[in-house]
């Protein structure tokens, strides 16, 4: 019996060693596109390269992945380009910072980038809840955080110095939606909801008011934390007599509601904003999902996709959501470390500062030219600045399986 | 008022959600109350063996049948009842081995209650998370973790498509509804006759009421305490593939949680211990949460079953029906 007993334990602690083995095993999370350094094809003049990290923020992992993921590609593809480029002074090494787009998983996470020492620009927070629990953090310490996603608009309104959007906001996105709701559904009783977040409630309660504005009856407004099930939730909605239905929140969440919604005989209309354009939307609400509209401030069906399915090919995403935004922000990025060598910075601070000049010096007289659309910022809010902005939100059905593309705000709607 | 009118339009809607919903809670509560019983343990690692339920459900309607359609006829009765006998086999299964691995050596050892609870909030940690490093990607020193699960959820094929069975005062009753609330049952009644009028089952009311003198009257106490497991894991294992059929949501390496919790507030809401106090505490709860909607809105469920968990506590500390373990 204490034989057996004395070998059990070592046993288990051994099992433990091991254990612990695996998590100080080095998990294979960095991303590091072309970083050989190399020197150039023949003929170009190789430079002294620059160490530097760049940090991708947003959900890699989780459940709602698929709404960061292509942007994440987007990026990757693009600093491939420019550590490939001969010419280009640095070295991008191009990092995970994942949080699963979580607010509560942001904060360690935002202190492994802030004590790296070459860590010169972070693309992201793809989500605004994270955004608004490490925007200090990141402020503080200078790094510029360039968002190609996160479309709250009270993200703006912190005063931070070194944050930056290249999207239109919140105010675009369910100002257009409410009209959209009231010209284009035509809907005559409307059902707000949101999934509690900071994220979707503003976005329900911006659509709730435009649409009540343009002659639109709001028969309920209710938020609904994720959860599993919505059956008591929907026929709340049906007993309102709703003809459509808003939902501010994400596409794991929305694809339950229509799910479950048309599964119970509610056969209304269905929308949702940027947070449900996924193929995590499409996959999980599976034949559901026909003829939901959605909205994103991000073109589904622009000429950057041909290049971005090309390169990924089968790990392309059906539904490349801001790929072209993400693939824009690391060029922007690329843009400023190149401006910021030019004028003699050598080291990772004084890249970070040379970055934030070259961002500051966007107008829209003289922008980045993304693949996306022109980029230049507003100078006291660094919200994207543009001519038409209403020209840089779009409207999607799900047709066949498919996202297909109804036109921009300013093409679909009127006034 | 607003209030009252607004559950007495919706009342059958509501009567017809919180019975199905109510029945899965039902179903997951008796492992709790079962397991309460015997060893006066709350399992808190129970609502994995409902996640790992979910999750052969996955594997059964996608890899092993190959669904890729909603199927009909006696086709959709072979799979359903083939991905049953797996999700509750291996539910089955997970229960016992954690019976086996964090239970039992306390009990050999006379450990206090604190160690129970600490261990089953490690069992239930450990097999959450070895499901998220299941990716396919991750390694035990030199052995490749299979790709089971993942950090993602993952969508389970839909089956069977829902349509309307017929109409009961104003209320569509769906196909699906159907058979959760029919599964679950003839589960639980096949559960309440195997505890009344089986050997084994006299077994666990024997052991509930007084290990000491169960054991003295003969009754083979491992084997109780292991069949105590095995059947709770089985009832969570039909609840499992009752709740993505019926919900449709995909598998996920949280999903047990909330069902979990829950379950277990209808456990002690009926009655901790009292296997008919469980399956009355889950259809309870599963009203009170649809009931509460129209009345507060979506988003205060949570905070209604809790209060009337804390209220039913106050003033009947035992539960509604009591704590043994009766017939």
């Amino acid at each position: 019996m204490r034989f057996r007993n004395n070998v059990l334990r070592v046993v288990a602690v051994v099992a433990i060693l091991m254990l612990v083995g695996t998590a100080c095993k080095k998990k294979s999370s960095t991303v590091t596109p072309g970083t050989t350094g190399t020197t150039g094809p023949t003929g170009a003049t190789a430079v002294e390269k620059i160490d530097v990290t760049v940090y991708g923020q947003g959900a890699w992992t989780g459940p709602y992945n698929y709404l960061v993921l292509p942007s994440e590609q987007g990026a990757q593809l693009r600093f491939k380009e420019c550590n490939a480029d001969a010419t280009f002074p640095a070295n991008v090494t191009y990092k995970q910072a994942d949080t699963q787009g979580s607010g509560d998983q942001a904060p360690p996470v935002a202190q492994t980038v802030v004590s790296d020492p070459n860590t010169v620009a972070v693309e992201g927070p793809a989500f605004s809840g994270e955004t608004r629990a490490v925007g200090d953090t990141y402020n503080q310490a200078q790094i510029p955080f360039i968002s190609q996603s996160a479309t709250a608009v009270d993200l703006a309104q912190n005063g931070w110095d070194y944050w930056y959007r290249t999207v239109g906001n919140d105010d675009l996105q369910g100002g257009n939606d409410g009209k959209f709701e009231a010209q284009v559904i035509k809907s005559k009783k409307l059902f707000i909801s949101n999934d509690t977040s900071d994220y979707g409630q503003p976005l329900s309660l911006t659509v709730k008011k435009l649409a009540s504005e343009n002659g639109v009856q709001i028969v309920g407004t209710e938020g609904i934390a994720p959860t599993d099930d919505y059956s008591a939730f929907i026929s709340d909605v049906k007993a309102s007599g709703a003809d459509s239905l808003f939902y501010g929140g994400y596409d794991a969440d929305f694809a339950k509601i229509v799910k479950q919604g048309k599964d119970a005989g509610l056969d209304i209309n269905y929308m949702s904003g940027d947070g449900s354009l996924s193929s995590t939307f499409l996959s999980s609400a599976g034949d559901t999902a026909e003829g939901v509209y959605l909205s994103a401030p991000t073109n589904l069906g622009g000429d950057f996709i041909a290049k971005y399915n090309q390169e990924y090919g089968s790990e392309a995403s059906s539904v490349p959501v801001y790929a072209a935004e993400g693939y824009d922000v690391a060029g922007v990025i690329c843009e400023g470390i190149k401006a910021a060598v030019a004028g003699g910075a050598s080291d990772p601070a004084s890249i970070r500062a040379g970055i934030k000049t070259y961002l500051d010096s966007l107008t829209t007289d003289s922008p980045f030219q993304g693949v996306s659309k022109p980029i230049a910022f507003d100078p006291s809010t660094h919200e994207l600045a543009a001519a038409d902005i209403n020209s840089l939100l779009y409207y999607y059905q799900v047709k066949g399986g498919e996202m297909s593309p109804l036109g921009n705000a300013s093409e679909v709607l009127s006034g | 008022m607003d209030c009252l009118t607004s559950v007495y339009h919706q009342f059958w809607d509501q009567t017809r959600n919180g019975l199905t919903l109510g029945s899965i809670y039902a179903m997951i509560a008796l492992g709790y109350t079962m397991v309460y019983g015997v060893l006066q343990l709350i399992n808190f690692a129970h609502s994995e063996v409902f996640m790992v339920s979910t999750v052969i459900t996955l594997y059964a309607f996608r890899n092993w049948f190959g669904v890729d359609h909603p199927l009909g006829g006696i086709l959709l009765v072979l799979v359903l009842l083939g991905a049953l006998a797996a999700a509750m086999l291996a539910s089955g299964v997970t229960a016992m081995t954690l019976e086996r691995f964090a239970y039992r050596p306390l009990r050999r050892r006379g450990a206090p209650r604190l160690a129970f609870l600490i261990s089953a909030i490690g069992a239930s940690l450990t097999i959450q998370y070895l499901f998220v490093l299941m990716d396919g990607r991750h390694y035990i020193l030199w052995f490749k973790l299979p790709a089971l699960l993942g950090p993602s959820p993952q969508p389970i094929p839909t089956v069977m498509e829902t349509h309307t069975a017929f109409t009961l005062f104003g209320t569509a009753v769906t196909n699906k509804a159907i058979l959760v609330v029919a599964a679950a049952a003839l589960m639980m009644f096949l559960l309440d006759r195997f505890v009344t009028k089986t050997r084994l089952g006299r077994g666990i009311r024997a052991v509930a009421q007084d290990t000491e003198t169960a054991s003295l009257m003969g009754v083979n106490i491992d084997r109780v305490i292991v069949t105590t497991f095995f059947v709770g894991g089985v009832m969570a294992g039909a609840a499992g593939l009752l709740y993505v059929l019926f919900l449709g949501v995909p598998a996920f390496w949280f999903i047990g949680f909330v069902p979990g919790i829950k379950a277990f507030t209808a456990a002690v809401l009926g009655g901790i211990g009292n296997i008919r106090g469980a399956m009355l505490g889950g259809l309870v709860l599963g009203m009170v949460e649809a009931y509460s909607v129209p009345c507060f809105g979506a988003q205060w469920t949570d905070v209604v079953s809790f209060v009337v968990l804390v209220l039913v506590l106050m003033f009947r500390p035992t539960g509604i029906l009591g704590e043994q373990v009766r017939a």
